[in-house]
Parts: C-alpha cells; sequence; structure tokens
C-alpha cells in the first residue's frame, strides 16, 4: 500500500486521540468513583441499579415504620404494665377487704384506696403518644373515656368513646402488623372491676367484695393477654428489622458493584492506558522525523 | 523542413515540459496538507516523430523524434472510493447526529442520580407509608404534599425538556437544509466551471477537488446518489429527485409538517423530500425528532398517567381529616400527562387528604397504606404486568440499550470512515518522498536538457563563427 505522509500523520493524530480519550475515561473512573455515569455505559446495570435503589428506598421507609411501631407498641407496653401493678394492688385490696375481721371504717379506707386506683387507670387509659391516644382506636384525638361525675365517684363504667379501628403499619413489602389495642379489650375489664370493688367495699359485704375479686382477677388476665399480644408484635418487628437490615446491607452491596469503580480494576486500566498513551506520543514522534528531503544534497 | 535548428527545438521542449513538471510537483507539495487535495502527475509524452529521408531508402531512414511535451496534468483519483466514502460519510452523519441525540435524552433522565425520578417516585409512595402511620399529623400531611409536588414537576420538568430538544432539533433541521441548500448552489457554481474548462480539453483538477469536497460535507447531511457525465459535470439525486444537474441547483426548503415541526419539501413544487432513512444527518435528526423523544414522551406520558389514576381511584375511597372524600389527587390534560401533572387544587388544603378509609377518624390510616401499596401493583394498561417503578426501570434500560447501540454504531462508522480516507489518501495523497524523488529526476533531466542546448550552441558556434574561414 502506498503511504503518504499525511496518512501517516492523520494516523498517529487520530491513534494519540484515540489514547488520550482511553486514559481521560479511566482517570475520571477513577476520580469519581463511579463506573456507571449514563445509562449507556451498561444499560442492563442501569435497569438493575434503579431496582436496587428503589428497594433501598422503600426498605428505608420500613425501618422507619418500624422504629414509629416500635414506639408505639412500647408505649402502649408502659401503659399496661403500669395497670397490671394498679391491678394487683386492687386484687392485694380486694382479698384484705373480703376479711369478715375488718369494720366498715376499715372497708370505706379500703375503698378510698380503690378510688384512688380507678382514677389513676383512667389515667393510663388516656396514655398517648405525641398528640395521640393510644387506646382510642381511629378516633386518637379523643380520650377512651370521659368518666361523670368524676374519675373516683363514676357510677357506672363510662362508655367507651373511641372506634375498634386496627392501625395497620407496613413492616415489609406488604405485610403489615396491628399496632394499637383499643381501651374497652383492656381497660374495660379493669374499670368495670374496679367499680364493683369500689362499690362492693362501700356496701361491707364481704360476699360482693369476693365476686368483685373474681373480676379483678379477669381484668388482670385480660391485661397480661395484652401485654403478651404487644411482647409477640415487639418481636415481629425485631426479626422484620433483622430482615431488613440484612437485606439492605446486601442490596446496598449489589448497587455498588453495579455503579461504582472497582478501584484496583480502574487503577490498573488507568496504568495501562497511560502506558499506551506514553508509546503512542512516542513512536509517533520517531514516525514523523526521516523523509527523503533529509537525506538529498 | 527539419533543418540545423530541430535540436534547439527538441532542448527547448525538454526544458519546457521538464519545468512543467517541475511546476506540478511543486505545487503537490505546496498542497501536501490541503484538505481534499488529489496529487497530480505531468504525463509526458514524445511529440510527433518525423520521416527523416535516408541514402537507401527514399521514404527515409526512419522516423526521428522531435522531443517531449507535457500531454496531460493527471489527478489522481479512485472515483469508486470516492463513491463508497460518501456513502459511508452518510452513515457516519447519521449515527453520529443519533449518538448525540441520544446522550442528550439520557441527561434528561439523569440515572442513575439522587435526584431522579426512580428516587422521587420511591420518596412519593414513602410519604404514603408516612401518613399511613401518622394520619392525623398536618406536618406530616405537608411533606406528602411537597413529596408529591416534587414528582409531578420532575415529571413536568422532564416532559418540558424533551419537548425543548424537539425544538432544538427542528431547529437544527432547518438549518441542515440552509446549508444543504448552500452547498447545492457551490457544487452547480463548479459544475459549470468544470464543464466550461473540460470543453476546452483541459483539466480543471483543482476545481475537481474542490467539488468533491463539497460534495463530501453534502453527503454527510444526506445520503444522495451520484452520476457523473462526460463532461465532467455532475448530478446528484435525493431520494430518485435531482438537486443538482448541471449548473443548476433545486433547492430544498422546509413547510410545516403535521406536528407543527418543519418537514423538508422540494422548493419547486412544495413536495416532501424522500429521506433514506439510517443515513445522513437530516434523517437522523427527523429520527430523533420524529421517533425517539416522541417514544420516550409516550413512555413518560403513560407512567405519569398510570400512577394519577391508580393513585386517584384509591385516593377517591378515602376520607379527609374534615370528612372530604371522593377528590382526585393528581389532576392532568390527557394526552400530555407528564407535562401537566400535578398535584390537585382541592388537596393542596393538607386536611383533605384521605388517608382514612372510614370518616371522622383522625388515626385512620388505611387509606394512605393502600395508596402506598400501589407502588408493589402491576398497572395494567400501557404498563403491562410492570408496577410503576418497573416501567419506569425497564425505560431507562431501553434508552441506555439504544443509546449504547448508537455509540457503538458511531464507533463502528468511524473505522470504516477512517479505513476509506485512509484508502483515498494511499492513492490520492501527496507523498514528500515520491515528489522529491521526482524532484530531482526532472531536475536533472532539465539540467542535461540545458546542457543539450549549450552543446548545440557550441556546434553552431563553431558552423557559423569557423566554417569557410580556410587561408584568411
Amino acid at each position: 500500500m502506498r503511504i503518504t505522509q499525511r496518512q501517516i500523520g492523520e494516523q498517529v493524530l487520530s491513534d494519540i486521540a484515540a489514547a488520550f480519550e482511553r486514559l481521560n475515561r479511566y482517570q475520571r473512573q477513577v476520580s469519581s468513583g463511579r463506573r456507571l455515569t449514563r445509562p449507556a455505559d451498561d444499560p442492563a446495570g442501569t435497569a438493575s441499579t434503579l431496582g436496587y435503589r428503589a428497594a433501598i428506598l422503600r426498605l428505608e421507609q420500613h425501618l422507619t415504620n418500624i422504629d414509629r411501631a416500635r414506639s408505639w407498641l412500647s408505649a402502649t407496653d408502659s401503659a399496661l404494665s403500669d395497670l397490671t401493678l394498679t391491678l394487683q394492688r386492687a386484687r392485694e385490696l380486694a382479698v384484705q377487704g373480703a376479711s369478715d375481721t375488718l369494720s366498715a371504717d376499715d372497708r370505706q379506707r379500703i375503698a378510698l384506696e380503690v378510688r384512688q386506683l380507678l382514677g389513676h387507670t383512667f389515667q393510663l387509659s388516656k396514655a398517648m403518644l405525641g398528640d395521640r391516644y393510644l387506646f382510642s382506636g381511629f378516633k386518637v384525638t379523643t380520650p377512651p373515656y370521659n368518666p361523670l361525675p368524676d374519675e373516683y365517684d363514676v357510677p357506672t363504667p363510662p362508655p367507651y368513646q373511641g372506634d375498634g379501628g386496627q392501625m395497620p403499619a407496613e413492616v415489609e413489602a406488604g405485610a403489615t402488623i396491628t399496632l394499637n389495642l383499643t381501651a374497652d379489650q383492656v381497660f374495660g375489664p379493669a374499670i368495670a372491676a374496679l367499680i364493683q370493688l369500689r362499690d362492693a367495699l362501700d356496701s361491707g359485704s364481704s360476699a360482693a367484695v369476693e365476686a368483685a375479686l373474681s373480676a379483678v382477677d379477669q381484668a388482670i388476665n385480660a391485661a397480661i393477654d395484652g401485654r403478651v399480644v404487644v411482647g409477640a408484635r415487639l418481636n415481629r418487628l425485631e426479626e422484620a428489622e433483622n430482615r431488613l437490615l440484612d437485606l439492605k446491607l446486601s442490596l446496598t452491596e449489589l448497587k455498588s458493584k453495579t455503579e461504582d469503580v472497582d478501584f484496583a480494576e480502574a487503577a490498573t486500566h488507568l496504568a495501562m492506558a497511560e502506558t499506551a498513551y506514553r508509546a503512542a506520543l512516542m513512536g509517533s514522534a520517531r514516525m514523523i522525523q526521516p523523509s527523503l528531503l533529509d537525506f538529498l544534497r | 523542413m527539419w533543418g540545423t535548428f530541430g535540436s534547439v527545438e527538441i532542448a527547448l521542449r525538454a526544458l519546457q515540459a521538464q519545468r512543467l513538471a517541475l511546476d506540478v510537483i511543486a505545487h503537490n507539495i505546496a498542497n501536501a496538507n490541503t484538505p481534499g487535495y488529489s496529487r497530480q502527475v505531468a504525463r509526458l509524452e514524445t511529440t510527433p516523430p518525423y520521416p527523416w529521408p535516408g541514402l537507401t531508402r527514399g521514404a527515409g531512414a526512419g522516423q526521428l523524434g522531435t522531443g517531449v511535451r507535457v500531454a496531460e496534468i493527471d489527478r489522481l483519483r479512485d472515483a469508486f472510493t470516492d463513491l463508497q466514502l460518501r456513502q459511508q460519510l452518510a452513515l457516519t452523519g447519521y449515527h453520529t447526529v443519533l449518538a448525540d441525540g441520544y446522550a442528550q435524552v439520557e441527561a434528561v433522565f439523569n440515572e442513575p442520580s439522587d435526584s431522579s425520578l426512580n428516587q422521587q417516585l420511591g420518596k412519593f409512595f414513602n410519604a404514603w407509608q408516612e401518613l399511613a402511620l401518622s394520619p392525623q399529623d398536618t406536618a406530616i400531611r405537608v411533606g406528602l404534599i411537597e413529596a408529591a409536588r416534587n414528582l409531578a414537576g420532575l415529571f413536568n420538568r422532564m416532559a418540558g425538556q424533551l419537548k425543548q430538544l424537539q425544538q432544538d432539533l427542528d431547529f437544527r433541521l432547518v438549518n441542515q437544509v440552509a446549508e444543504l441548500n448552500e452547498l447545492a448552489d457551490r457544487i452547480a457554481r463548479l459544475n459549470a466551471q468544470i464543464g466550461q474548462i473540460q470543453g476546452t480539453g483541459q483539466r480543471p483538477n483543482d476545481l475537481l477537488d474542490q467539488r468533491d469536497a463539497l460534495l463530501e460535507d453534502l453527503a454527510r447531511i444526506v445520503r444522495a446518489a451520484y452520476v457523473t457525465a462526460p463532461d465532467g459535470q455532475v448530478t446528484v439525486y435525493i431520494g430518485g429527485r435531482m438537486l443538482i444537474h448541471n449548473d443548476q441547483a433545486f433547492r430544498l426548503t422546509t413547510a410545516a409538517g403535521p406536528g407543527g415541526f418543519a418537514e423538508p419539501v422540494w422548493a419547486g413544487d412544495g413536495t416532501p423530500v424522500l429521506l433514506d432513512d439510517g443515513s445522513g444527518e437530516l434523517a437522523a435528526t427527523l429520527r430523533l425528532r420524529d421517533t425517539v423523544i416522541p417514544g420516550k414522551l409516550a413512555d413518560l406520558n403513560s407512567l405519569a398517567a398510570a400512577l394519577a389514576g391508580a393513585v386517584n381511584a384509591a385516593h377517591r375511597a378515602g376520607y379527609g381529616l374534615d370528612g372530604s372524600t371522593g377528590l382526585d389527587f393528581f389532576v392532568f390534560t390527557a394526552g400530555e400527562e407528564a407535562a401537566s401533572l400535578a398535584v390537585a387544587p382541592a388537596v393542596s388544603d393538607p386536611l383533605k387528604i384521605a388517608a382514612a378509609l372510614s370518616p371522622g377518624s383522625p388515626g385512620d390510616g388505611r387509606n394512605a397504606l393502600n395508596i402506598s401499596q400501589i407502588q408493589y401493583q402491576p398497572q395494567g394498561g400501557d404498563l403491562g404486568t410492570a408496577t410503576l417503578g418497573e416501567f419506569y426501570q425497564l425505560l431507562v434500560g431501553r434508552l441506555g440499550l439504544e443509546a449504547r447501540q448508537a455509540e457503538d454504531q458511531k464507533a463502528n462508522q468511524e473505522v470504516v470512515k477512517g479505513y476509506l480516507e485512509s484508502r483515498r489518501d494511499s492513492f490520492s495523497g501527496v507523498s514528500l518522498d515520491e515528489e522529491a524523488g521526482r524532484l530531482v529526476l526532472y531536475q536533472r533531466a532539465f539540467e542535461a536538457a540545458a546542457r543539450s542546448l549549450s552543446v548545440l550552441d557550441e556546434v553552431l558556434d563553431h558552423l557559423i563563427n569557423r566554417t569557410g574561414l580556410v587561408g584568411r
């Protein structure tokens, strides 16, 4: 093939440009740390990494949901724990009040303490997380009970003012747990039992106090059942959280593998590109020089 | 007739011919780096011989040479390579414009990044999940509206940028047509000059080079067919119609097409220009403007429509904090879903966001949860079995694939073009070594011719000044 100077010149220039472009590409990869800068760099990889990103985003929301759910359930649990203690004290008082040796005055004094416990129970039923009542179902802005005339001397158990709303919380994609317990489940029996006990003590009948004692026992069971349910839900949260954290780790790793530069590899490519670029420069310096004109006298 | 001074005439012709050959070489060297220049060679030939009467033969001893002349100054150019190169230039022009266009479309989608549609879509559904957990919280409702506005705004912006790209391409098309007309005019003018000069029996080598360079510029813009007449004038056809014939250029112009965009038409009768899809910058511009970008816009519209449709349907079923129900969450204009998507004005009051499934239940976030579930659900319709996120991810993946193909084609085309250019240079380019060698050759011949002239001079001197002086 006949070769002309211009051909060599053009070829050398385009070779140098190509070598420089490669050098620049790896340089950019190393300096930015990113392998994927536009979809065309790796179309399939881009589609997968968008999937990973979306999954990570959802997963972070689920972790947030779990935190929110946990604070709700923990607040519920501490209210129920307090309720259990209150009822256990009521049980002690009931056992004491059932004794035949007590005078009417003694029973009145015990009834006084039962009134305190009743008041405390109403307070517990109004437990809030932020500005929401925990035990009113969906009616989070309404207290579950409105005892009249007051919390101590309410004649009959006041009506539950909330609803039966079960609040769902999504903890994993498509999987929800229920957050709340309603006051009529856990506080209803307690309030009824305490009113019954108060009135029995006031009446001075030990048989009535005995009957109230078994109502208190049932209320304690209801409160404990509530705590068991809450505990099971907290466990589920824990399990879901562990799974999500594992998943997040592997998704983040996959995303990084798709999007980010493998530095060892990129550094090697960069070194090779640099060598190629130097060689192209050096070779061109040699090739362009000699011509017949150098040798003609 | 061929007398005493015949040899002087031969020497003179030699001097003239060698000097002309040296001029051609000087011209070659001068243009060694001129783009599109083809090397020229002075083709020498002997002048017609003269019959010389001999002693034994009436007709003569033989024919006596009468010297040399430059028969023609040849231009070394391979017409076949030129034709191939022009076809490849059209392909290169097409794929270069296409690859650049795809890169711009990719920039609109801006993936993968932390501020892209993929992320905003995720954040939008996360905001619903937030609301599901705290439906009575006004701050979270405001946050949701913010996330929805960001998402809708991004849809609007992306659609707007794609449309702007279309406008830019439309503008470029008009420019390309103007450029094509300008080239056609210049080629037609050169055609006329070339025809005239060929007519006088001379070779318009440099004008041919100029015209070939213009034809290559033209080839980049549009795929054309070329026919060269014996008188050297070239006829150029686009889509079977003459663009250039002899000294005439049949100009193109643009007319408003169906989409309000410019369509290339023949200026003469306004009929559309038949362009070869897949070849030439003009075709690539049209493809980007009329197929690629509308395709992406349609995909975005499908996505926005599916999103708005599903969210609206679920939102209508729920109740706001103020008991409002049956409200749409998003509003949009049909056919312009991505460009017009917006949060419904009614819903910009945070109390009206329907998080609840039952009225008067401030703690009911079930409808918000339902709406957040849309992200897991196949949407049907244009989206088929894909969820909103999957549809978008596929869309970006496909865009990447198309862009990658365009880049690859462009790179391949560059290689083919480079090869053909190199082949053309190999044939037509100036080799300085070769020219230097010839330079010496013609210089020596010139020197020898000059020497033979001085020998003749001496011979004649002898004859004229010293002959016939016997006995003086």
